[in-house]
């Protein structure tokens, strides 16, 4: 094959992965391609066909930095927006609780200011009002928000939707107990201890492996599958039959001896338990629901 | 999940389109919209193509009339499928009766095939369902490639690679062109239909 060939057929390529949205492989063949052609000697227009090719590189790296930076967190029309909740959301007879699981169905799909918005209806519903802040705070959480956790907290105090050991329970428990810190002017080792050390926030955790206190030092751990992630926080539902489970794990109990199993890697780690609930209705009835905080990752 | 209907005799199935990305799931249901329109009750919505790859997913609900009594319906569904999508498609793979893996035959995505299944495959443990069990079929697209000299690997290559041990029935197509949508299709649901047959025992 002649350079002239070669050159023809890699272009061949670039563009058919380009025109497929393939853009990494494109990207490969465009460089390889700029090589080939700045090494040609005596080929017709070379300088304007090194532009038009470096050109498209740089179309190529902002498609794929939008991708990377902004595609996930693409906001979606109303419209969608219900059909995912139609789509995504189980619970179907208590329509109570089928617009919270909707509101949470946002949640997971990244629609995170609606989610905050209709989760924020339930803050009056004595069954739901714990749940409902815990997600919001969630929600702060993924759109990064963390400066906004504090005075949100603040004003469900003030309103006497929470009391105050619950609204310190909650800035606690979340990202923002660092920033309590820092403006309490704590030394700078402690305010910065912990969150360099949340490798959970940028991992997929799948299920986590839990030792029972009473357990014999040798039996294995209990494996429980992750409902719900953001950050360093889990929600896990455990079936109503598994009683010694439930028992085990109140509020408040740290957990010493814990495995995370994400899909690239394992980790072990202390954990607490921030909330436990029985789920009242839909198709998980009676289960419980758990609340995790995963703590200093080794 | 099925929902079966007993009082009303009706039966709304789960089908997953999987793969990696920019392989041709898409593409399937663009031209299952466009070619089965007698069977088609709704639109195709894609939440939320960014110009040219699915962020979240698409879906296409269609109707099969009457089996065995049944009125079944059925819900097309698409994944993400690149790999910083993740929660999205585990999300949205949630309750699937039956899934249409699509490979893309193109040489530069044989690893991500492969990982892709990988995916699916840890995803429905995740689910508490085995790949070996799941109504399954698998789908080589982009076959009309060959004909325009682009490097593309051939169907015995993807059957080892993929299909060694699954054993599932596989289709070269072109969804594009249309080729072989309609047989994965038609393969999918009726091992679906076989499947939900055992478990709810409708026509029993």
């Amino acid at each position: 094959m002649t350079l002239k060939e070669k050159i023809y057929s890699i272009n061949k390529e670039a563009s058919l992965y380009y025109s497929q949205g393939m853009y990494e492989e494109a990207l490969i063949k465009y460089k390889t391609l700029l090589k080939l052609v700045s090494s040609f000697k005596g080929l017709k227009n070379k300088e304007e066909t090194e532009k038009k090719i470096r050109d498209k590189i740089g179309k190529i790296n902002e498609k794929l930095n939008f991708y990377e930076k902004e595609g996930a967190h693409t906001d979606v029309s109303e419209d969608k927006k219900e059909i995912i909740k139609r789509l995504f959301s189980d619970v179907k007879d208590d329509p109570e609780y089928k617009k919270f699981e909707e509101a949470l169905t946002l949640a997971k799909f990244g629609q995170f200011s609606d989610a905050v918005k209709e989760m924020s209806v339930f803050l009056k519903n004595t069954k739901l009002k714990n749940d409902a802040a815990r997600n919001i705070i969630k929600c702060y959480e993924a759109m990064d928000k963390i400066e906004e956790i504090i005075p949100i907290v603040n004003k469900w105090k003030k309103e006497n939707i929470f009391s105050e050991k619950d609204a310190n329970f909650f800035i606690e428990s979340s990202k923002a107990a660092s920033l309590v810190e820092e403006e309490q002017n704590l030394p700078a080792e402690t305010q910065s201890k912990e969150p360099e050390t949340y490798a959970p926030e940028i991992m997929e955790i799948d299920s986590v492996g839990i030792k029972l206190s009473g357990n014999d030092v040798d039996s294995d751990p209990v494996e429980l599958d992750v409902s719900f992630q953001t950050g360093n926080h889990l929600s896990l539902i455990i079936s109503s039959k598994e009683k010694r489970i439930i028992d085990n794990l109140d509020v408040g109990v740290k957990l010493n001896d814990m495995c995370f199993y994400s899909p690239i890697a394992v980790f072990k780690s202390t954990g607490i338990v921030l909330s436990k609930h029985q789920i009242n209705s839909g198709p998980k009835k009676g289960d419980w629901c758990l609340d995790l905080e995963i703590k200093n990752p080794s | 999940m099925a929902v079966f209907n007993i009082q009303t005799r009706e039966i709304e199935c789960k089908i997953v389109f999987y793969g990696p990305g920019r392989g041709g799931k898409t593409t399937n249901l663009e031209y299952i919209h466009k070619t089965f329109r007698k069977n088609i009750t709704g639109d195709l919505v894609s939440i939320d193509t960014e110009g040219d790859r699915t962020l979240f997913f698409d879906f296409l609900p269609i109707g099969l009339g009457k089996i065995k009594g049944c009125d079944v319906k059925v819900q097309l569904f698409t994944v993400p499928g690149q790999p910083q999508y993740a929660s999205t498609r585990k999300l949205v793979l949630k309750g699937a009766d039956g899934i249409v893996f699509v490979a893309d035959s193109l040489k530069v995505q044989r690893k991500n095939n492969v990982l892709s299944l990988k995916d699916l495959h840890d995803n429905l443990k995740d689910y508490g369902k085995n790949i070996f069990r799941v109504p399954l079929v698998l789908q080589y697209n982009k076959r009309d490639l060959i004909d325009e000299g682009f490097p593309v690997l051939d169907v015995e290559t993807l059957e080892k690679d993929l299909n060694r041990q699954l054993k599932v029935p596989s289709f070269p197509a072109s969804a594009i062109k249309g080729d072989g949508v309609g047989s994965s299709l038609k393969k999918c649901l009726e091992l679906t239909l076989q499947n939900l047959q055992k478990e709810l025992n409708w026509a029993g």
